[in-house]
């Protein structure tokens, strides 16, 4: 039957015309499955689109630096694990180093060793983690199977030569705590050697899945003026294609003995800057520390110290003095400034947490998407409220 | 008892209690509630190696309303105890809770300078099982579950209810509502460092 | 290591250092300003092409309190002290910035908060933990506590709570308090 009526679709139907929308404010609150740990953001929403975003945090806060006042610095190592929990390796070294400034220690050259290649197993351990948690906030669960696959293995390495398998302790002050086992280095270069093609299944599976890159790219662009104004660091800074690592900008340990390529965001499947830029990132350096692992095992002396002398654990006081120290975090650069007096506890131990400055991004990020890109940039930006908070 | 015999392999007799517990412990599906480092720990449990699913506890609720049992893992302090507290309440009957970690037991490292940790969530929820670690390895999760699991074949639903919970009315959760901050006598800190 | 000593000379040659002067550390040497000339002197430190700080990675303050050695001698001056720490990545520098508060209730300085947003979550986390108070602040409110938690945690005189919204946060009694 012939519709009489002439249907214009240039306007709009009638029933649309009325319809008002009104802003609403709605939580994403600390118990959340892709908030990554307990952050709240307070969204106002206008339908789909995010109007204004604030990020709340503190629920996590452990009075960190009020425990660096009344701890004595050789008690102090512990708790630098608990922060960022996924690179605890990196925040012992972090705190190590700057306590071995003040004393001006010299740490043997085993121990530096042992000390980059932990940081780098490290590294992928926690990249690994980051990019398989950051495929479930998508939606894509065999990810995160896969990449716990061999999270697990780097974790029973790690807790083979110190014990533990999350919150080491194991980079101490003056060195680390004990050499490696016999069969530890044989071993790490099997499981490299069993690893890198399981990173070439991972990305079938994931970095060049369509819908992921859909849903990834041209999303939550950073430039490089945001990127600088807000102080980010780590492939947050490199996905939006700054080129500056501390490893290679201001070196520390041995790393100026190792190659190692510093990968940067070019914009290959949308612009640079975008989610999936800092995604690909974290899965190349994942390659780059596996590169410098190998290198350092090979390099590594057979025999060696593995702690300073002169060390005494129990009363340890380093020289009055203020000095900041920042290492390459996974998650970005993380600073200690500390205070010393001269004596066992030190006067001021403040933390530059990567995460911290990273997340603050947010509010200026978020406005504009849609609620479900939301969940993909707080992904992409990869915190770790241990840190955010201290 | 003739019935038994006669038909072995049709017919199953056994308390009603034992069918309700053998059916709530073989299907305890917790939330996911990770706040701290042992939340990842958590999330190895769920993971391959250490599977959790084949205990029945594998599917893993978003949502408060739809979970048996709720896994604090991770260090509460005082903005968060109220956000737990009110996690709890809208979990419905019958809930678990399980105390994760060290700073869900006592505290954990922060037991002594943490001046808003919560020392202890038995403190403002009720626990019915404590798994210390810090943080716990996959395997000793894993036994509290087990342990919560016989925990429940011992209840007794039909005949006696549900077991007496302690209370809790003092915590007062509404928000805007400001507590009790002016106590008589502050504990001493630290003190001024000289 | 910090810049401070090529940061002052280039600062002389551009005009811009009056009042500033260099605390000289056995580690980090730091530049001090006064408060008055905080913002000014920063906004130069971000624009100025041999300078270029484009990133304020950490702000920091600190409580001091007063103390005299056996001697006699004043070794720490009371007040409060805020280190502002900016990089450039352009010139491959730190630099420590240096204000020195005097003691008094609340200790003010100038917001950089409108140079580099980064300072501006730092700035609430030291008003949080320490009770500095930034002057020109957008939202200067606490970000770590809770919005009504007294006191300031980071200051040396600080005495822990004992309950908060009736959870009690005190040290179980077997224990030996802190």
């Amino acid at each position: 039957m012939a519709s009489t009526v002439e249907t214009d679709l240039s306007r709009p139907p009638d029933t649309y015309v009325d319809v008002r929308t009104q802003e609403l404010q709605i939580n994403m609150g600390p118990q959340h499955p892709s908030t990554h740990g307990v952050l709240r953001v307070a969204l106002w929403v206008d339908g789909e689109i995010v109007t204004r975003a604030e990020p709340d945090i503190g629920y996590l806060h452990r009075c960190a630096e009020k425990i660096g006042e009344s701890v004595t610095h050789v008690q102090y190592v512990p708790y630098t694990d608990r922060y960022d929990y996924l690179a605890a390796m990196n925040n012992n070294l972090g705190y190590c180093l700057a306590v071995e400034r003040l004393a001006e220690l010299e740490i043997p050259e085993k121990a530096q060793y042992l000390r980059v290649i932990m940081s780098e197993l490290n590294r992928i351990a926690s990249h690994l983690m980051s990019v398989g948690t950051y495929g479930i906030d998508i939606g894509a669960f065999t990810a995160f199977f896969y990449a716990f696959r061999e999270r697990e293995e780097i974790l029973r390495l790690l807790e083979w030569i110190c014990g533990a398998r999350l919150t080491y302790n194991y980079i101490r002050i003056g060195g680390v705590m004990r050499d490696a086992p016999q069969g530890w280095v044989e071993d790490v270069q099997r499981f490299l050697d069993w690893f890198e093609p399981r990173m070439d299944e991972f990305n079938q599976l994931l970095t060049h899945n369509h819908i992921f890159v859909e849903r990834t790219s041209n999303i939550g662009v950073i430039t490089v003026e945001q990127a600088h104004d807000y102080a980010l660091s780590g492939p947050n800074l490199r996905g939006s294609g700054v080129r500056w690592d501390l490893r290679r900008d201001q070196p520390y340990l041995l790393y100026d003995r190792f190659e190692f390529d510093i990968p940067v965001g070019t914009g290959i499947k949308g612009t640079v800057g975008d989610c999936w830029d800092r995604y690909w990132v974290r899965i190349l350096e994942i390659g780059e520390s596996a590169r410098i692992v190998r290198q350092a095992l090979a390099q590594m002396p057979k025999e060696g110290e593995v702690m300073a002398k002169g060390v005494r654990h129990l009363a340890f006081k380093p020289k009055a003095g203020e000095a900041y120290t920042a290492v390459e975090n996974p998650r970005g650069e993380l600073g200690y400034y500390l205070i010393s007096e001269g004596g066992q506890i030190s006067y001021r131990s403040r933390i530059r947490a990567p995460s911290f400055c990273n997340l603050s991004i947010l509010e200026a990020l978020l406005p504009g998407t849609m609620l479900g890109d939301s969940v993909a940039i707080i992904g992409s930006i990869d915190i770790v409220l241990g840190e955010v908070d201290r | 008892m003739r019935f038994e015999k006669s038909l072995p392999d049709v017919a199953f007799f056994n308390l009603a209690d034992t069918v309700i517990n053998w059916g709530r412990a073989s299907s305890i599906w917790p939330m996911t509630f990770g706040i701290a480092c042992c939340a990842i720990e958590m999330m190895a449990v769920g993971a391959s190696k250490f599977d959790i699913d084949r205990f029945g506890a594998g599917a893993f609720r978003a949502t408060p309303r739809q979970s048996d049992m709720m896994i604090v893992a991770g260090t509460v302090n005082a903005k968060m105890a109220l956000v737990v507290r009110r996690l709890y309440d809208q979990m419905p009957e019958p809930k678990y809770v399980m105390a994760m970690g060290a700073c869900t037991v006592g505290g954990g490292p922060y037991w002594k300078y943490g001046y808003n940790v919560v020392k202890g969530i038995d403190r403002f929820v009720p626990v019915d099982v404590h798994v210390p670690g810090c943080p716990p390895r996959p395997e000793a999760v894993l036994e509290g579950l087990r342990f919560l699991q016989r925990k429940i074949m011992a209840q007794r639903v039909l005949t006696r209810g549900e077991p007496k919970k302690p209370d809790f009315t003092g915590v007062s959760i509404a928000p805007g509502t400001v507590g009790i901050l002016e106590p008589k006598v502050h504990l001493q800190g630290p003190g001024v460092r000289s | 290591m910090s810049a401070a000593r090529e940061v002052l000379e280039i600062l002389l040659k551009e005009g811009m250092a009056q009042g500033l002067s260099l605390f000289e550390g056995p580690q980090d040497p730091a530049l001090v300003v006064p408060q008055g000339r905080l913002h000014e002197v920063c906004a130069h430190l971000k624009r100025s092409r041999l300078l270029a700080f484009e990133q304020c990675v950490l702000v920091t303050g600190t409580h001091m309190v007063e103390k005299t050695d056996p001697k006699g001698i004043v070794v720490r001056t009371e007040g409060f002290e805020v280190m502002y720490h900016l990089r450039s990545t352009q010139h491959h520098r730190i630099l420590a910035v240096k204000v020195i508060l005097p003691a008094e209730e609340p200790p003010t300085v100038q917001s950089v908060a409108d140079l580099w947003r980064a300072a501006d979550w730092h700035e609430r986390e030291t008003y949080d933990m320490v009770g500095i108070v930034f002057e020109g602040h957008p939202n200067l409110h606490r970000i770590l506590l809770p919005d009504d938690w007294e006191g300031h945690p980071l200051r040396k005189d600080y005495l822990y709570p004992r309950e908060y919204h009736g959870i009690s946060l005190e040290v179980d009694p077997q224990w030996p308090a802190p």
